[in-house]
């Protein structure tokens, strides 16, 4: 009488529970990777699309600024000698970001000065032996992805670019 | 044992069947996964090609090196007419060259300009 009754009662057999478990662990695995993966992928892309958003602002904001400059140098020496405005312009390349700044072309002192864009890996003035043209790179290599390019400006007013021999993270201009 | 055969489930060939036919969909789905970060390199290799395109442009227009460029000789002629038809200005050409870059290549990039002599 006790066997019968345990036949009624509600339940899983054993072996419908070896069947279902492993099935069920299929499709836990499989929904669980393609989360992790689709996951991961949104950080890279994330990474990569930061990368390139900061590269571009400051080549683009680099590139509009110095287009029209008169005077070009990395000594800024030579720009205040023949600078006839008020004032003149530095980009600096300084602790991870581009600084814009604004000094007094009488005794060099600053004016102002001005963050722009986010945290670089590199930024560097190039050589260039090409005429009227100013040639610089920016990179940035955050959180294991990198990206990098070299720009080069049309100078509209100026024939010959001063640069020393070797990269510089440092450039004077004016415009006049 | 007539009341448990009774109980409604699915077969084993059922679940089977189903996990295929989820496991092919999901698996359709990675593409758009993928595709988000494939675009991010092909438009910043983009943005790289057009930098090099106009790097190479602005040193042809300078006159420094025309590696990679075409150039053509090209009249261009103006009349300058007001909206009655009548000619305000009689027609004048602008000589100069056409600057052409282009690279065919997975990623296209052509850019042009005019520079008058």
């Amino acid at each position: 009488m006790k066997k019968d009754k345990s036949f009624h009662k509600k339940g899983f057999t054993l072996l419908e529970l070896i069947v279902a478990i492993p099935i069920m662990l299929i499709v836990i695995s499989l929904v669980f990777s393609i989360l992790i993966f689709g996951n991961k992928n949104f950080k890279r892309t994330n990474i990569q699309m930061n990368n390139q958003q900061v590269v571009r602002l400051v080549g683009d904001y680099i590139k509009k600024d110095i287009r029209s400059a008169k005077i070009i140098s990395y000594d800024q020496t030579i720009v205040r000698g023949q600078n006839t405005n008020s004032n003149y312009y530095a980009l600096i390349y300084t602790g991870n970001h581009l600084v814009k700044q604004v000094r007094k072309n009488s005794d060099g002192t600053l004016v102002s000065q001005t963050t722009i864009g986010d945290i670089l890996t590199d930024l560097s003035f190039l050589t260039d032996m090409n005429k009227g043209m100013l040639k610089y790179n920016v990179t940035n290599n955050a959180n294991g992805q990198n990206y990098s390019v070299t720009y080069e400006v049309i100078l509209d007013n100026i024939i010959t670019v001063v640069l020393p021999s070797a990269n510089t993270p440092t450039i004077y201009y004016a415009n006049n | 044992m007539k009341i448990v055969s009774k109980q409604s489930g699915f077969t084993i060939v059922e679940e089977i069947v189903s996990l295929a036919i989820i496991s092919i969909v999901v698996v359709g789905f990675l593409p758009i996964i993928l595709g988000s970060l494939k675009n991010i390199y092909v438009n910043g290799n983009r943005t790289k090609n057009v930098s090099s395109a106009e790097n190479m442009i602005g040193n042809a227009v300078k006159g420094n090196s025309t590696t990679g460029i075409v150039q053509t000789n090209q009249t261009i002629s103006i009349t300058l007419k007001n909206s009655l038809g009548t000619t305000i200005l009689p027609s004048g050409s602008i000589q100069g060259k056409n600057i052409t870059f282009n690279k065919s290549a997975d990623n296209q990039t052509t850019l042009a300009t005019f520079v008058p002599d």
